[in-house]
Formats: C-alpha cells, structure tokens, sequence
C-alpha cells in the first residue's frame, strides 16, 4: 500500500541575483493516513519553504523539481495552478505560527470561515455555511461558539486564534494537515491544549499531519514518525520511538541535549553553537560539519547520503555509528 | 543578616476600564499586592500564563511603569515614588531585556551606537572611554567588535538578543529583570542564551527576575519560583520546594502542560483545561476555581491567601487536600538512552576544546 502523501526528491531552489540558490535539496519524505510527520529543525533549516512548496504557495522566484508529490498516488507537481487551487485547502490544509498575521482583521470569525467553504462551494445558500462554520467552531473545542462568529479576530486570545485557524484549515475534511510550528507564539498551557486537540481531531477524522517544530518536546507529544533537517536536507529519519531511544546524527542529539527537561537535571544545558548557514554560504561535505563536535577533514569533502541504519532509520552522516552508540 | 537586594511589598497595578453602565468605572486589577524579595545573585522566576500580569510586575521592577500601591526597594530605597534626579540614579541599578530583541532594538541604528546610548545618557566616561566599555560589552556577551558597524537585522534572533543583553548591562546594573527573553527563540538558540546568563550572573554577581511561561526553562534559571494567576501570586517558594511538592492546582496545571519527553502525553485526556479569564472580570472567591479539578462551594466565595506550607506559600484554602503531584514523569528507557547519547556528545566536546587548548 502506497502512503497518503509521498514527496519524492523534491528540491525547492530561488533565483537570485548570484543564481540559483537551493533551499530544499532532495527530500524524499511519506505520511500514512492518520499518522502524524514531525519535521524538525532549527530557523533556516527549510522546513517551511518546504510546506509551502507542498502547498503550491511559493512566491514566483521559487522552483520546484523532483520526482513527485503524490497525494492518493496523484501527482500534485503536474497541476497547473486552477488545479492545484481546488486541491489546495480542500485535499491539503496548512496552519501557521501566528493565526493573527493569517486571520483577516476587518473580517468576522464568521465571515472568514464562510470564505474559507464559500471558495469550493458556489451554489449552497450562505446561511447553511454559516451553519457549518459553527458546527467547525464547536469541534475545535471553542467556548461560546455562537458569539464568536460574529466576533473580530483581535476579540479573541491566542490560543482561540490557532483554534479558528484550525476550524478553517479543516473545514473541507482535509486529507492531509500541514501544521508550520502552530503552537510556538502561545503559552505551553495553551500549546498542551492545541496539541491535544489536533490530536483528537486527527483521530477522529484520520487525517495525514505534517508537524513543523523546532522543539523536541513537542515532537515526543505529537509524532509517529520524525524527519530532521538541517540546510535543506533531511539527516535523519526515524520513528518517535528510535528518534528518541536511538538518535544517531550529532545534530539529532545536540537538539536533544538542548531542551530543558523537567526530568533531567539542573547542570548546563548543551546547546549546539553557532547558526545554521544561509543558502549562499552552504559549507562542502556535510553541511553540518563546521557546528560538528564529532567531524573530522573527511567531513568537509565526502557529502554523505542519507543511508539506512537499521531498518526504518535513516542516517546522513560519516560517523555513524558513533562509538558508543552502535545498537 | 544582610538585606535583600530587591524587595517588592504590596505592589498593584489597577487600569480604569470603561463600562456601558452609568455609574462610573470599575477597574482592572493587573497586578494586585504582590510581594516577594530577592538576594544578591540569585534569581526570581516569575512565572505563569499571558494576562496574569507577569510582565506588568516586571515593567514596574524596572522603573518603566508607575505602581499604583505598594513599594520597591532596591538596596532598601524605594525606587516606586522617586521623581527626577534621583529616580535617574536609582534607576541604573535595575534594566530590562525584552523579549522580543527585534521590537526592542532600534532597527535604523548600527549595534555600536545601540550600546553606547546608555553610556551617553549616563555620563560614562569620554568617547574613546565609550568605546572600549562598547568593545567589552561586546565580548562579555560572545559576539565579535567587528561585528560592531551592523544593523540589527544583520544578525539572527540569539545574537540580537545577545545585543539587548549587553545593552542592559551597560550601565553596571546591579538587576536585570528579564521578560521572557527566550520564549521567542529556537530551542538550541534558547540553551545559548540561558548558558550566557547564567555565566554572567556568577561573573558579575547580578540579580534577575525572570520572567517566563514555561517551568522547564525556570528549572535551569531559577532559585526561587513565584506563580502568577490572574494578577495575584498563588504560590512562591524555592524552587526545590515547588518543583518537588507543587501545592496550587494552577501551578500542578503549568507543570503538567510542559512536554516532556517520551511521554508522548499529547492526548485528548489532558488535564490542562479552560483558559485565563478577563482580568476585567475575575471569577469570585478564588481566581481558578472555575477551571480548578478540587474546586468546592467555598472556593466560590473565599478569597485564599496565601499561607506557608514549609518554605513555600500557596493560596488555597484545600492545599492540605490536595494529592501530591509528580512532576518529574519519565518514560521508562528514554532517560537512560539520552543520558548515554548526553555522555557521550559531552565527552566529545570535552575532548576537541582540549585538542583545541
């Protein structure tokens, strides 16, 4: 059985004035139904150009090649642009980082949400939409449904705000959810909330995720299956349940030895120093070599695959397995 | 006994809010008689959800909003009522780093500039004096003095916010009252930056109330705890107590929205419930009973205060009832798997700064 969505070799590069630069390089990545893809990375990494890629919604100096992006074994990168808008909020729904720079100020929550069916819908009458944007509203969970249609988003907390966003991304019972960290601008008593929900409602509908974030922790709370990134590239990729028995890139394990724990103790916490490099400036070898602790000269020549370890765990990475962490 | 470097009494903050109805206002308590005290060199975490007046509490501390009560001494002179000459001095004792470097630096000044502002405005020195505390400052925090002639777009957000730490402490503060300064950053970034403070906190003896949401964070900052709901401290203590004995429903609440990993309890079932009311409108009695899993009848009418329970405090009237929490959950296995990854990565960078040396 082939998965809901496969994205197959996929390079996203842009045109600039000192040529092409490349963003995405071969990704090559799948997502069963019902199950959730954490991609995980730090700011730069290409995790978002990559969503959007996904969703046809990059700017016109962005290019897109590669071997597919098959949703259903339907090839999403043959479609012209009338195509890709039908399939786009209907088949693939995306959610952002700030639902406030995506809601519409002037706009009611209502209104907003009648748009958001009104764009693959002509003919219903207004009012039977304005029925199921409420009924979308009552399955996010929100409080007092009826009076937040009619209600502006600046009216609403943060966490309301990514539940509306929510309510409309799944309005048309998407087959694949693409979240881009929605739960990094709120509080982490809201994020448990909004975690929780998209949990159920993945359940309840067995819709396809695909979960931006660069926090580990909340990939422990929400994947099954996890993609790292770093530069453009996927370095490794595993279950949850290796990723975090298992992990095997340096940088893998740098970003876990970087998140305070409440159960871990209170000595320093380890941070991977310096910054992921800017797409002109992508360093010879492996990208991450320069940050590495474990890199050697080889690491700065031989560009390494992305090689299975053991089955279903994937490794970029020279140095693999590192001494000590060979099982 | 020497006295504490900061001590905070009764402090509130109350904003006239306008009503339909003809008689008169009500107000809004953001901040309503919070008190607590904080040592040379240690840190205050102050710590709950957006609206609970957190960050209202620090703009106060820091001389950048006007209390409506109550008072605060720094090295026993209250700083809240001072005007004038005296509140310029007094007020180079304490600055702020906010949260959000990017809003907080001026966009169309070069970092060199940025920092010597404060040295400016306080009488440091002439100019060559300027630049070599600029050229320091610069250094303290781990960025480069050539690096001196950029904007702050020309940086990423953890070394901007690196640029805003060195900008409070230009001016020699003795505390810094930091608003969430990590809570925008990548997790990696924020490691940094909880690393750099806390380097320079024992480099320079300095104070800080920290601001934050997220009690993992506070774990590795914090000596003391205070947990803020809807204006008021509901609970506070030394960390050690709070996180081995959490009392309050809403600071057990806080600690179990924290992911953690392994657990992977990201499930429908989750305790976290509701969110924080108006603060124009607080429920009665206490503050959280309407999203609290012990309320009773009484906590609708009864306001707690708050009332020791060893070295901490907790407002609630049922805090004797209350189970205990564990808040160091772990998943069988993946403490150990990662502790041996930690060992080993540690050891490597053990080895190379060494090799390096």
């Amino acid at each position: 059985m082939s998965a809901l969505l496969e994205i197959d070799n996929l390079s996203t590069a842009f045109a600039t004035d000192h040529g092409a630069v490349t963003i995405v390089d071969r990704v090559t990545l799948s997502v069963e139904k019902g199950r959730t893809l954490c991609i995980v990375g730090e700011s730069g990494s290409g995790k978002s150009i990559l969503s959007l890629s996904l969703m046809g919604l990059l700017p016109a100096s962005g290019m897109i090649s590669g071997d597919g992006v098959r949703l259903a074994g339907e090839d999403l990168l043959v479609l012209d642009d009338e195509e890709m808008r039908s399939i786009r909020g209907r088949r693939i729904a995306m959610i952002f980082q700030e639902p406030m720079t995506s809601l519409n100020p002037v706009f009611t929550i209502g209104d907003q949400l009648v748009e958001a069916l009104r764009s693959h819908d002509r003919k219903t009458p207004t009012r039977q939409l304005r029925q199921r944007a409420l009924e979308a509203l009552k399955q996010v969970e929100m409080t007092d449904p009826e009076r937040r249609l009619g209600q502006f988003p600046h009216e609403l907390s943060g966490g309301m705000r990514q539940r509306v966003m929510i309510a409309m991304a799944l309005i048309m019972q998407p087959e694949v959810l693409i979240a881009d960290e929605p739960t990094t601008a709120l509080d982490v008593s809201v994020q448990a909330q909004i975690l929780a929900l998209i949990k159920r409602l993945q359940r309840d509908t067995g819709m396809g995720i695909i979960f931006i974030t660069h926090d580990l922790g909340v990939v422990s709370e929400i994947a099954d299956e996890v993609a790292v990134m770093y530069a453009g590239r996927v370095v490794e990729r595993a279950s949850a349940e290796e990723i975090f028995r298992n992990p095997q890139h340096p940088y893998t394990i740098g970003l876990l030895a970087s998140v305070p724990r409440l159960d871990g103790g209170e000595e320093r916490l380890h941070s991977v120093d310096g910054i992921v490099p800017t797409p002109d400036r992508f360093p010879t070898g492996c990208r991450f070599h320069p940050r590495c602790v474990f890199a050697d000269e080889s690491c700065a020549q031989t560009d390494p695959q992305l090689l299975e370890l053991v089955p279903g765990h994937q490794v970029a990475c020279l140095k693999v397995p590192l001494e000590g962490c060979e099982k | 006994m020497t006295e504490p470097l900061l001590q905070v009494e009764n402090l509130s903050k109350f904003y006239p809010v306008k009503s339909g109805n003809l008689f008169g206002s009500r107000v809004m308590r953001a901040v309503d008689s919070v008190s607590f005290n904080l040592r040379r060199g240690e840190t205050i975490a102050v710590v709950g959800e957006s609206g609970c007046g957190k960050s209202t509490t620090a703009r106060m501390v820091s001389g950048l909003l006007a209390p409506t009560a109550g008072s605060i001494r720094v090295n026993g002179k209250n700083i809240a009522g001072v005007k004038g000459r005296e509140a310029f001095a007094l007020r180079r004792q304490v600055q702020m780093v906010f949260q959000d470097p990017m809003a907080s630096l001026n966009a169309r000044m070069k970092v060199g500039a940025i920092l010597e502002e404060p040295l400016i405005i306080h009488g440091h020195g002439n100019r060559a004096a300027r630049r070599q505390r600029v050229e320091e400052l610069m250094g303290l925090v781990g960025l480069r003095k050539e690096h001196l002639d950029r904007y702050p777009h020309q940086f990423s957000g953890g070394q901007r916010q690196r640029i805003g730490i060195a900008r409070a402490l230009a001016v020699e503060p003795e505390l810094l009252v930091l608003d969430e300064p990590v809570s925008a950053l990548d997790v990696s970034v924020q490691a940094q930056i909880i690393n750099l403070l806390k380097d320079l906190q024992s480099k320079l003896g300095l104070s800080y109330v920290f601001i934050a949401h997220d009690l993992a964070v506070v774990k590795h900052m914090a000596d003391h705890v205070a947990v803020m709901y809807l204006g008021r401290i509901i609970e506070q203590g030394p960390k050690a107590q709070i996180f081995d004995t959490p009392r309050h429903p809403y600071t057990q609440m806080l600690f179990s929205a924290v992911p953690q990993i392994g657990l992977g309890r990201a499930n429908p079932d989750r305790a976290v419930k509701g969110e924080m009311p108006s603060p124009v409108n607080p429920p009665s009695g206490c503050h959280f009973h309407p999203r609290c899993a012990y309320s009773t009848d009484a906590c609708r009418t009864t306001r707690p205060e708050l009332a020791d329970f060893g070295a901490q405090q907790a407002a609630c009237i049922r805090a004797d009832e209350i189970p205990a929490y564990a808040t160091t959950q772990s998943a069988p296995g993946y403490k150990e798997a990662a502790a041996q990854r930690m060992k080993i990565y540690h050891e490597m960078i053990g080895s190379r700064q060494q090799a390096e040396a």
